[in-house]
């Protein structure tokens, strides 16, 4: 009869064994595709590379016209061929006009040399494509909302009326304002401003630590709280100063 | 008495003809010996690897042709010539070789020329391999005479190519190979054994998971198969008595067979 004890030791052994096998198989197979995309990647880069310096460098040798403002505009250019690519010729880069109104084809390329970086990000790898996109959103200026248009309006009339007049509900108002945009560090300012002309603010106060929390800063935000609670005892702080504490949302 | 020890005897590995389970493999190379045996051959060959009912084979063909024909069979091999001529001399005398007494074998090749078209005589020999050359090579000589035939069974080693090249190549009538058995196959013998004895409570809890791992463990061969479920029961038997929580009687227990297959050494930990 064998020996059953020291059998099933083995039996615990072989099922590790088992289990590990197809765990290691995995890992070396994610690992390997994962490297042969990545030289994939990077091959595909190279040759990309090469083709649109070609094509920069075509359109850019078609573009030659006279620069009246500097900088913005040679970047767009650059973007432009860079996105467009192939597509855009260089007479469409040439009748082209820019967000703002200002005919490129008036501008001249004062600088030819294309980074390399601004080159390289151009390929298909999704790390670049977000590069580029962020790049590309830095020169547009967005669609402006009425909204928005109105929303600056009424902040730019607050704040002229506060520097007049130093309300503390001016300064609330605006602290609200930027907070419901989601600008945390204007409201928390705001709020600081609020408090310092009147303490006795509930709303400012729970803006300041609410906006305090949401920029990453959560001690401070109990520790301001628990201070304005132990004083007031205010359901609303401590209800807050709950959801802070427990993360959950608010 | 162990409610598994039943179970564990239906797989003795032992030639035993009330546990021989009739498979599509084995049936067919049934009926070409049988076939054979209507033909005027000198020779035949069975061949394959251990373990794949040789001599099973041989000795069902030995049972149920006893009666009809004059048909010997010889299980153990015979490495000693003078035992070999004593087996013969039986055979062929039909009495028992005197004591103190030794045989010619030309003798022998003269008394079958005797008797030819009197008598048939088939001698089975099992674990043909194991013969030595001499004795091969007498064998051979005797088969040419046309009154003695013989089915040598071998394995499918190296070996066979020595009889089956060296000594028989141009007498042998027939070779018949038996290979290891399909998964169907080795499903229909582990239930079909296990029934045999009436263990059908254990039968239908063999699983097509259990086969698999049977199967993928022995590669279809009987007599390993045999074994790891022989030493599956062992298992069974021991942790009934010892610590009968470690299985449920409505599931075979995948975790004996491999405890079984490690022990038997088929996995190696």
């Amino acid at each position: 009869m064998y020996d059953i004890p020291e059998l099933e030791k083995k039996w615990r052994k072989y099922k590790r064994k088992k289990i590990q096998k197809p765990i290691i198989i995995g890992s070396i197979a994610t690992v390997l595709l994962i490297g042969s995309g990545l030289l994939l990647s990077t091959y595909l880069n190279k040759s990309n590379k090469k083709v649109i310096v070609k094509t920069t460098q075509t359109a850019q040798s078609n573009i030659n016209t006279k620069s009246n403002n500097g900088a913005i505009i040679i970047k767009k250019v650059n973007n432009t061929n860079s996105l467009v690519n192939v597509k855009a010729t260089p007479q469409q880069a040439n009748n082209a006009q820019n967000d703002n109104g200002i005919d490129i084809s008036k501008a001249e390329i004062v600088e030819p040399n294309v980074p390399d970086d601004d080159i390289r990000v151009i390929g298909f790898n999704s790390k670049d494509k977000k590069k580029i996109k962020k790049k590309y959103e830095d020169i547009l200026i967005p669609n402006q909302s009425k909204e928005d248009i109105q929303d600056r309006e009424k902040i730019a009339d607050i704040e002229d009326r506060f520097k007049s007049y130093q309300d503390p509900k001016d300064s609330l108002k605006l602290a609200k304002i930027y907070y419901k945009k989601g600008d945390y560090k204007k409201a928390e300012s705001w709020a600081v401003s609020t408090n310092n002309i009147d303490g006795d603010i509930e709303e400012s106060w729970l803006i300041f630590a609410k906006s305090r929390a949401k920029q990453g800063f959560r001690k401070d935000a109990i520790k301001v709280l628990q201070s304005y609670y132990d004083e007031t005892n205010s359901v609303k702080a401590k209800e807050l100063l709950k959801k802070i504490r427990f993360g959950k949302p608010f | 008495m162990s409610y598994f020890n039943v179970a564990k005897e239906c797989f003795i590995d032992e030639i035993n003809l009330d546990s021989y389970v009739e498979l599509p493999g084995s049936v067919m190379a049934y009926e070409e010996l049988e076939m054979a045996f209507e033909k005027p051959f000198k020779l035949m060959l069975l061949y394959g690897e251990p373990g794949t009912g040789k001599s099973l084979l041989l000795k069902k063909i030995y049972e149920k042709k006893k009666y009809q024909k004059e048909i010997h069979y010889i299980d153990s091999p015979i490495l000693n010539e003078e035992e070999f001529f004593r087996k013969l001399f039986a055979i062929l005398i039909q009495k028992p070789m005197p004591k103190n007494n030794k045989v010619d074998f030309n003798t022998f090749v003269e008394f079958c020329k005797v008797i030819k078209g009197q008598r048939e005589i088939i001698i089975l020999l099992d674990e043909a391999q194991l013969y030595p050359k001499k004795i091969l090579e007498e064998i051979r000589v005797l088969s040419d005479t046309g009154v003695v035939r013989f089915v040598i069974a071998v394995h499918k080693t190296n070996d066979e190519d020595v009889i089956a090249k060296s000594h028989f190549q141009t007498r042998i009538w027939g070779s018949i190979e038996l290979k290891n058995a399909t998964k169907d196959e080795l499903k229909t013998y582990i239930h079909q054994r296990l029934l045999k004895f009436n263990q059908f409570e254990i039968a239908n809890q063999i699983k097509q998971k259990n086969i698999d791992f049977i199967y993928k463990i022995t590669n279809g061969n009987f007599r390993a198969c045999s074994k790891l479920m022989y030493t599956t029961f062992e298992i069974y038997q021991y942790y009934e008595k010892n610590d009968p929580s470690q299985f449920t009687r409505d599931k075979f227990s995948q975790k004996f067979l491999e405890m079984a297959a490690i022990a038997t050494g088929a996995i190696d930990v």
